[in-house]
């Protein structure tokens, strides 16, 4: 009853059946092509820019020694950014990040930006407790909705005590930390700044 | 079965069956595939990645060169001279590597308005090699940079020609956008040098009498500065004026230029320094307005405004370790000798009441296509 | 065995071993396509900025905290514990900042002191001694 006809019969239908179940799996497999994302370009330009003005409202423009008290030294300076926070100015902190962000240049004069950035950052900080608290703080005239693709920056902000003898632009012991919520430590620290940027 | 074992050419169903889906979904695979390679070889090049890179190096690096004099590697590239500039290696605007995106504006003045350095930035700012050498290479990349302070901002502004070729509505650039600041030259006259009141009135044998002096303590402009809040002469544009200059009073060319102190540890300058050279032409302005030519002497003068360029010292082989002054001979003036009136730095001791160079926001955009 | 007819053995075998190279192929070159990166995904991942502003923010803070002598870890009041903590919780990064020798030169300064930074993102991994 067994014999051996048909034997190349049988490895043709084996081999026929293999290659039809292989090849639909690679037909299906194969439409999924994977395309780099063009939003990463976007991503970046979008980053650097938001680092850029973060770094940049984090310097001192310029550096006047007082004449009074020998406890001046320009260390005391604070930046932009960081009296923005210490005296949780979100005013001027959106101006700065407009001007700074949004500018574009024509020729000789600059112009603004079509799209301009949105932004809502929040300020973290180390608490008594030893966990990490936030409280948000300066917000464009858009609301995140949380369908935006943003990006996210941060920069560090010190918090300086530092007495000073009430010159502007030196710290200010009459404003007192906390300047946050309950928990915030009252004493010198150092606060991250994340700001999440979006354009329209 | 056996029989059907022969060679009459007949194929059975299902192996037509088989054979016609493998074809369909070869020939379907086959299309595909070649749709998957096109993101592999692609013959779109990427020029947001040529634009990001050169924003980095012009806004993050402060350049590199090679200093002919000394043949040591340097940063500052902007001091070699101009017929000299193969030995600059790589353009870069930034004061220092520890300072990003912190310009320096001699660097930037010489980037944007020479146009001898234009034709290298193809190679040594985009970093665009094509792939053929030779003198009728054409390169590969478009580019254009533009450097704008930003309005609304109380201090000065700066405005350049863009560098590079015209931007048309080309779709495809690659695009960059930068956020500096640039470090405005230093100003001596903050505050002026006020010759009624700084006056130390000293005798020193071997100074004429009515000598002001302008006194510059290199080792102190790096020792105790910051480089983005200091001021530093042999890097920078600076200025100082004199002025209340009194009435009769004489400016002579003898005894007047720029002198090394050759003892500075005795706190006062001696009479027997050597004179490095004279004032040049350019550098003096009489009045503010006049230029000091011909080195004759004036009379009847209320100020007198001076620039120094970087060049004003290089060119006269300055050491950075040591002291060096401006000798001015105001014959008549009623004074002896004013000393050691140093030209003002910026230190992080307190107390000295100066105000740093400001830092003047601006805007930097590359395109690339 | 009855003698068969084997004349088309080798069409078929070979079209056998075809098909599965054909297979073979496509299969590393679909997965290929998932090695690759674009270069605005390296630019993104490098942690540039938060390297520069935190070299930034510890120059700063050693400026401030060597005039108070707040350089230590035993007091409360101490930044560089605000760094590690937020660091580790926001921008998911170990940082370690060591400082050998106390800094205590107010008003003067004197020889070099150093300070030890790391950082660690779990995908660049940096390391400095910085002079100050």
């Amino acid at each position: 009853m067994v014999d051996d006809y048909g034997q190349l019969y049988t490895i043709e239908g084996i081999a026929a059946a293999v290659i039809m179940l292989v090849t639909a799996y690679i037909m299906l497999n194969t439409t999924t092509l994977y395309t780099p994302a063009d939003t990463h370009v976007i991503d970046m330009q979008l980053q650097q820019l938001g680092n850029d003005a973060l770094s940049m409202m984090d310097t001192t423009d310029r550096v006047i020694p007082s004449s009074q008290g020998a406890n001046q030294s320009y260390v005391s300076y604070l930046s932009p950014l960081e009296e923005s926070v210490r005296y949780s100015d979100t005013r001027n902190f959106n101006n700065t990040l407009k001007i700074y962000a949004n500018s574009l240049y024509g020729n000789p004069n600059p112009v603004i930006d079509s799209r301009p950035l949105q932004w809502n950052s929040t300020i973290y900080y180390r608490t008594t407790g030893d966990s990490v608290g936030s409280y948000p703080f300066a917000n464009s005239e858009r609301n995140l909705t949380g369908r935006e693709h943003y990006v996210t920056v941060t920069r560090w902000v010190h918090l300086n005590e530092t007495p000073s003898n009430n010159t502007p632009g030196l710290s200010d012991p009459n404003v007192i930390i906390p300047i946050g919520p309950n928990g915030m430590r009252n004493e010198d620290q150092v606060v991250l700044l994340e700001v999440l940027l979006w354009r329209d | 079965m056996a029989k059907k074992m022969d060679n009459s050419g007949l194929l059975s169903i299902d192996f037509i069956a088989g054979f016609t889906i493998f074809m369909i979904a070869f020939i379907a695979v086959a299309t595909l595939i070649s749709g998957l390679l096109v993101n592999l070889q692609s013959k779109t090049i990427d020029y947001d990645a040529v634009a990001y890179r050169t924003g980095v190096i012009l806004v993050e690096d402060p350049g590199y060169g090679v200093d002919p004099v000394s043949t040591n590697y340097t940063t500052n590239w902007e001091l070699i001279p101009l017929v000299q500039k193969e030995n600059i290696l790589r353009y870069g605007l930034a004061v220092s590597k520890d300072y990003p995106n912190i310009l320096s504006e001699y660097k930037v003045s010489k980037f944007f308005t020479i146009p001898a350095y234009s034709g290298d930035y193809h190679r040594k700012v985009i970093f665009d090699e094509p792939p053929i050498l030779g003198p009728l290479t054409t390169p590969l990349y478009h580019y254009n940079i533009q450097l704008t302070s930003i309005e609304n901002q109380a201090s000065p502004k700066y405005w350049f020609p863009p560098v590079g070729d015209e931007v048309s509505n080309i779709t495809n650039t690659g695009y960059i956008h930068r956020v500096v600041k640039i470090k405005a030259p230093a100003n001596g006259d903050n505050p002026p040098m006020d010759m009624a009141k700084d006056n130390t009135n000293v005798v020193v044998s071997g100074i004429p009498n009515g000598t002001f002096i302008v006194y510059f303590d290199f080792p102190s402009y790096y020792d105790k500065q910051d480089p983005i809040y200091g001021i530093d002469p042999l890097t920078e544009n600076t200025s100082f004026t004199i002025t209340n200059i009194p009435a009769n009073t004489t400016l002579q060319a003898l005894n007047t230029g720029l002198y090394i102190d050759s003892n500075p540890k005795l706190g006062n300058v001696g009479g027997g320094d050597t004179l490095i050279s004279q004032m040049d032409q350019g550098e003096i302005l009489l009045d503010g307005v006049l230029p000091w030519t011909n080195h004759s002497s004036i009379q009847n003068l209320n100020s007198i405004r001076v620039f120094l360029n970087p060049e004003f010292f290089i060119q006269k082989n300055i050491e950075r370790g040591r002291q060096y002054y401006i000798r001015f001979n105001l014959e008549g003036s009623g004074y002896n000798t004013t000393q050691d009136y140093n030209f003002p730095w910026i230190s992080t001791i307190p107390g000295t009441g100066v105000s740093s160079p400001p830092l003047v926001p601006a805007d930097m955009e590359v395109r690339i296509w | 065995m009855a003698r068969l007819k084997d004349d088309a053995q080798w069409i078929i075998l070979l079209g056998f071993i075809i098909s599965v190279s054909i297979f073979f192929l496509a299969l590393i070159i679909n997965e290929s396509v998932l090695v690759g990166q674009t270069t605005a995904e390296s630019v993104l991942e490098l942690p540039k900025s938060d390297i520069h502003d935190l070299r930034n923010e510890v120059f700063r803070s050693a400026q401030i905290s060597a005039e108070q002598a707040k350089f230590n870890g035993a007091t409360s009041g101490d930044w560089y514990r605000d760094l590690v903590d937020i660091s580790m919780s926001r921008k998911n990064a170990v940082i370690n900042i060591s400082v050998p020798s106390p800094i205590n030169h107010w008003p003067y300064p004197q020889a070099y002191d150093t300070i030890y930074i790391h950082f660690n993102n779990g995908v660049t991994n940096y390391n400095e001694i910085f002079y100050y």
